[in-house]
């Protein structure tokens, strides 16, 4: 199978604080946390139906006879049947003086959904989940990610 | 009162909460507030839970609710959602006053709006509020956030494009 395209769907979160310049002694354990509640926080918004990159709640479905037919509750609109897709949404972190978390899908079968999504093959609506370009992700993921930030380094900087 | 035939809403000024002055320049912050609680509040109802303080409901459907949302969807917890127009209509916004409300406007979604929060008294269906009355206001969680946002934060995240990375 030809390696997909790792680079098609990630987006990577370069953090910083005012105070310092220099984060080279934050802990990998403590940058996993943050990773941790980034990916929960889009977790739980996509599963309620909201866009973790509008903050907005997903549009109905089109036609709720074809789908979801009687798969899945048609709204909220949540991106959920298996939990293959969601589950496929991994972080990876890099300490040092500006770390960063790159949030991407592990495999090519999700990054293709991702796609769809972004698209809207077949007719659907648009529903990305992985900003692109001048997207960001919502406020309240960020204001989330921040929080837990500052803990941590009120922490390991104390 | 924050009702009427056609709206149902809460007002408050995020300055206000954070005990801070409102800066000039404040129009892009208040309304990176006013996103940030409509998807929080969107958030904590679609668990099921109040994003209330000192408000909260059963996840449990009654029996003879259930049966009609049985025929709709197979979602059987109370999460203010059949079809979901109600939640649909609900909005976040900077008003004229320059606070922020959070609101559903439209006869027929500020009925239903107003049967699950019951600002009027009149409701006999259990109380689910999801919007705060008069004297009421969110849960710490979104509180925190709120007052986070209006101070301004020390912690800056950049966002970086797949174009802009040089790799994985």
């Amino acid at each position: 199978m030809a390696e997909f395209d790792k680079k098609k769907f990630k987006r990577k979160l370069e953090i910083a604080i005012k105070q310092k310049s220099d984060l080279s002694n934050l802990k990998t354990k403590s940058l996993e946390q943050v990773a941790k509640t980034l990916l929960r926080e889009i977790f739980d918004r996509v599963k309620s139906g909201i866009s973790p990159i509008s903050g907005k709640r997903f549009q109905a479905y089109k036609d709720v006879k074809k789908y979801p037919g009687d798969r899945k509750p048609q709204r909220p609109v949540n991106l959920f049947l298996s939990g293959q897709f969601l589950e496929s949404l991994v972080t990876r972190i890099k300490t040092g003086k500006t770390p960063s978390i790159t949030i991407f899908f592990d495999n090519q079968l999700a990054n293709d959904k991702e796609q769809g999504h972004r698209e809207g093959a077949n007719g659907q609506r648009k529903r990305p989940i992985i900003p692109q370009g001048s997207e960001g992700f919502a406020a309240g993921i960020l204001e989330a990610v921040r929080q837990v930030f500052s803990a941590v380094i009120d922490k390991d900087f104390k | 009162m924050p009702l009427s035939n056609n709206k149902i809403f809460y007002e408050f000024n995020p300055f206000e909460l954070a005990g801070i002055e409102e800066p000039e320049d404040s129009d892009d912050t208040k309304q990176k507030i006013a996103d940030m609680v409509l998807e929080e509040v969107l958030n904590y109802v679609g668990k099921s839970s109040s994003p209330v303080a000192g408000e909260g409901w059963k996840k449990s459907l009654s029996p003879e609710y259930k049966k009609i949302k049985a025929k709709v969807s197979s979602n059987l917890s109370a999460n203010m959602e059949l079809y979901g127009g109600m939640l649909d209509a609900l909005e976040c916004v900077v008003n004229s006053n320059g606070n922020i409300e959070l609101r559903i406007t439209g006869d027929e979604e500020v009925s239903k709006a107003d049967g699950h929060n019951n600002f009027s008294g009149l409701s006999s269906l259990p109380q689910r509020r999801f919007i705060p009355d008069e004297g009421q206001t969110f849960k710490r969680e979104i509180l925190s956030k709120i007052k986070s946002m209006a101070k301004g934060s020390d912690v800056t995240i950049s966002e970086v494009s797949e174009e802009d990375d040089g790799g994985v």
